[in-house]
């Protein structure tokens, strides 16, 4: 057994305390609203009958005392049971896996804009310190930290609502495809999506690239201040290979950590942004779900967001283990 | 020979005097911060902000609440200083009012511009804008009664809009002034949840160590796990279908956002009282017999404090973000009661949100304050760092 494997086999093990208290707080909370789902659902309908309230309550479990229906829930989950939607009435592991596809994407093509243009820039923004670009930049960068993505969203959204007005249907208000979507050749469906995700993306990217360049510049400067870096120039290397090949390199490192941070918001972290674009993901699906009560639903998405961020916690930690030799692994 | 003679004293050369003199640790901070002048001038904004938001009432023309339906999506009032003859008076506005009429748009003489649904100013009837002008009686703050109002229209006869009206014609300017209190102090009051807890969890962590460390760590990593979101969703589900009075759901919003602060701050407070609770003058303490309690909050706490007033002023971005992002998906503050959030939730229907871009306000007001936030954290932490002296 190398260290590393022993290292994350026990961050794995230490996760299932931490998720079943994060289980049973979410339960809790979830049972705290007043009524229920069937109540929520049901009681102000004058034509469904008392009995009919009643066997939808036993139907579901809901009449069983709060304890009870968390060891239910817990043991169905320990054994990768999901259970089953009360509003959809259908799995919620396929109800997830439906709205899966549309939040991976997003949060990819996120991610993708992000990185892409953040470490280029944070590298342009260290070298050419104090240049009038790094001047104009870092007020524009500092100004978009102030911006909130869910403002971002809706100037957009505003702009090309404003844009329409003279182009109709030009850009896509919401949704992740056009109407006419499912009669397109395939090519023009990718473009189609690629189109849809203008919007959300540089909602949620601009921020992030205004905190990640920072970063990047501030590593990058760090590094650049180092005697290595000194000793590169001394010995006469010209100066792209000083940036490039050898502080480039190194100010990468800490960013590394990052990746297991993102890896941790790709199915939670947009959820805001889900819902003010309609983009039709898990964000608004979980939000309706806790809104209803619907439990098994609800409880599935909070646990998925507490795993992803405990494993990219640790995919944060290994990975930087894995760029920087010094650092020993210690659980 | 002159009688001057260099003194033996190096210090009382000739010269010496040119030195400046020993400044505290205060001034030099006070000196680096308003160097900065972004964070100078950021102090200031937010400053003015909160005084006009303590005093709303008299800032505002209007309360709140007060609506007329009939006046929705009015757009803002144009303050004229000239009238149609060109002749020139003391600010003044027209009334307006929405072409709802149907059939005069076909009436001979009507202007082929007319369309419906369209806001005209009534040319007639001049309204003067007046200061310290009689309107809405209030008491500001609970407290002090009042009538007076910094600004409106002498006798009320035409409502003054200055950022137009919302969807239920209340007056966007006002709102957003008494927004405010909600919006901007969610975070002051959790931070005093938030500093208290967290730095005692965190000292208590990394003074005694051992089990009781890694009980209260094992409890901050849980919470730092929660996928905040959706658990600010499950605890917002749950609340805002309590029949609670506006002032109670302000506090359960802010007791929320602070129950996920706590932990950030707690983790970064165990790592420096770790590394300063083996220095001699905590040796000293304790050989003195001082109590844990004692050494933890009159030695090692006022240790982090510098550390503490940057992250928190840097932090309540995050609230004012938190608060608005709840109220506007509809589970915080809930209308016809104002913040910052609530307001923006008719410019998601963005076909409103095109012909009515005034809605937009609130919005600008958030970004405004939550940078002026972020440049004061800045030049507090540039003016904290030592290592940027020159």
């Amino acid at each position: 057994m190398t260290p590393m494997f022993r290292y994350v086999l026990q961050r794995l093990l230490q996760m299932l305390p931490k998720l079943l208290l994060i289980s049973v707080i979410t339960f809790g909370i979830s049972k705290l609203a007043p009524g229920d789902y069937v109540s929520n659902k049901m009681m102000n309908n004058p034509t469904v009958s008392q009995e009919a309230i009643d066997r939808e309550r036993s139907r579901l479990g809901l009449d069983k005392p709060i304890p009870i229906q968390y060891l239910k829930w817990a043991s169905n989950f320990a054994t990768g049971d999901l259970g089953e939607s009360y509003d959809y009435r259908e799995k919620v592991s396929t109800l997830i896996r439906m709205k899966l596809q549309a939040t991976l994407v997003l949060g990819v093509a996120a991610f993708l804009f992000t990185w892409l243009i953040a470490l280029p820039l944070g590298i342009l923004m260290a070298v050419k310190q104090y240049s009038w670009f790094e001047k104009v930049f870092s007020s524009i960068t500092f100004f978009f930290l102030g911006v909130p993505d869910f403002f971002l969203a809706i100037l957009l959204l505003m702009g090309a609502a404003w844009w329409n007005q003279s182009h109709p249907g030009f850009f896509p208000i919401g949704g992740m495809t056009s109407p006419d979507h499912a009669l397109m050749s395939p090519v023009q469906q990718v473009l189609d999506h690629v189109w849809h995700l203008l919007i959300p993306v540089l909602a949620v990217g601009i921020g992030s690239i205004a905190i990640l360049q920072r970063r990047m510049r501030g590593n990058l400067l760090d590094v650049l201040g180092e005697e290595y870096v000194r000793t590169a120039r001394a010995k006469g290397l010209p100066e792209s290979t000083v940036i490039y090949r050898h502080a480039v390199r190194n100010a990468l490192n800490p960013m590394i950590t990052l990746l297991g941070f993102e890896f941790a918001s790709l199915l939670s972290g947009f959820a805001i942004i889900e819902n003010i674009i309609s983009w039709p993901g898990l964000g608004q699906m979980m939000l309706d779900a806790l809104l209803k009560q619907d439990v098994n639903l609800a409880m599935a998405g909070v646990m998925t967001g507490a795993i992803m961020l405990l494993l990219g916690n640790l995919l944060a930690d290994v990975l930087l283990a894995l760029s920087d030799p010094r650092i020993k692994l210690e659980a | 020979m002159s009688q001057e003679t260099i003194p033996a004293n190096p210090a009382s050369r000739p010269g010496a005097d040119a030195l400046p003199p020993p400044v505290s640790a205060r001034t030099r901070f006070w000196r680096r911060f308003r160097k900065h002048r972004p964070a100078f001038l950021a102090l200031w904004i937010l400053l003015a902000v909160y005084l006009v938001m303590a005093f709303a009432d008299v800032f505002a023309p209007y309360s709140p609440l007060t609506e007329d339906r009939n006046r929705a999506f009015q757009p803002p009032a144009e303050i004229h200083l000239k009238d149609e003859s060109g002749s020139w008076h003391r600010p003044f506005i027209y009334d307006r009012k929405k072409q709802d009429d149907y059939s005069a748009l076909f009436q001979a003489g009507a202007p082929a511009t007319m369309t419906l649904g369209e806001w005209q100013e009534d040319r007639s009837v001049r309204h003067d804008v007046g200061f310290w002008v009689k309107g809405e009686s209030y008491r500001i703050l609970g407290l002090i009664p009042g009538d007076r109002h910094l600004f409106g229209i002498e006798r009320q006869t035409a409502p003054i809009y200055l950022l137009g009206a919302d969807n239920a014609g209340r007056d966007q300017f006002s709102r957003l002034l008494f927004g405010a209190r909600v919006s901007l102090t969610v975070g002051i009051i959790a931070l005093l949840i938030v500093i208290p807890v967290g730095t005692l969890v965190g000292g208590a962590a990394g003074y005694f160590g051992g089990w009781i460390d890694t009980i209260l760590m094992w409890l901050v990593e849980t919470v730092l796990a929660f996928p905040t979101f959706y658990l600010l969703l499950a605890l917002f589900g749950v609340t805002y279908k309590w029949d609670i009075s506006p002032t109670q759901r302000f506090y359960v919003i802010t007791i929320i956002l602070s129950f996920l602060g706590w932990a950030g701050l707690a983790r970064v407070i165990r790592g420096m009282v770790l590394s300063l609770k083996h220095q001699e003058y905590i040796e000293a303490a304790r050989a003195a017999g001082a109590g844990h309690l004692w050494i933890i909050t009159r030695h090692l706490l006022p240790q982090t404090a510098t550390w503490v007033v940057i992250s928190v002023s840097l932090s309540i971005p995050g609230y004012i973000y938190g608060e608005s992002v709840l109220s506007l998906l509809g589970l915080g503050v809930q209308p016809p009661d104002a913040s910052w959030g609530n307001m923006l939730e008719p410019a998601l229907n963005v076909s409103d949100l095109v012909t009515h871009p005034w809605l937009l306000a609130p919005g600008v007001a958030i970004v405004l304050v939550t940078v002026a936030w972020n440049f004061l954290g800045d030049g507090l932490r540039d003016a904290f760092d030592s290592k940027r002296r020159v």
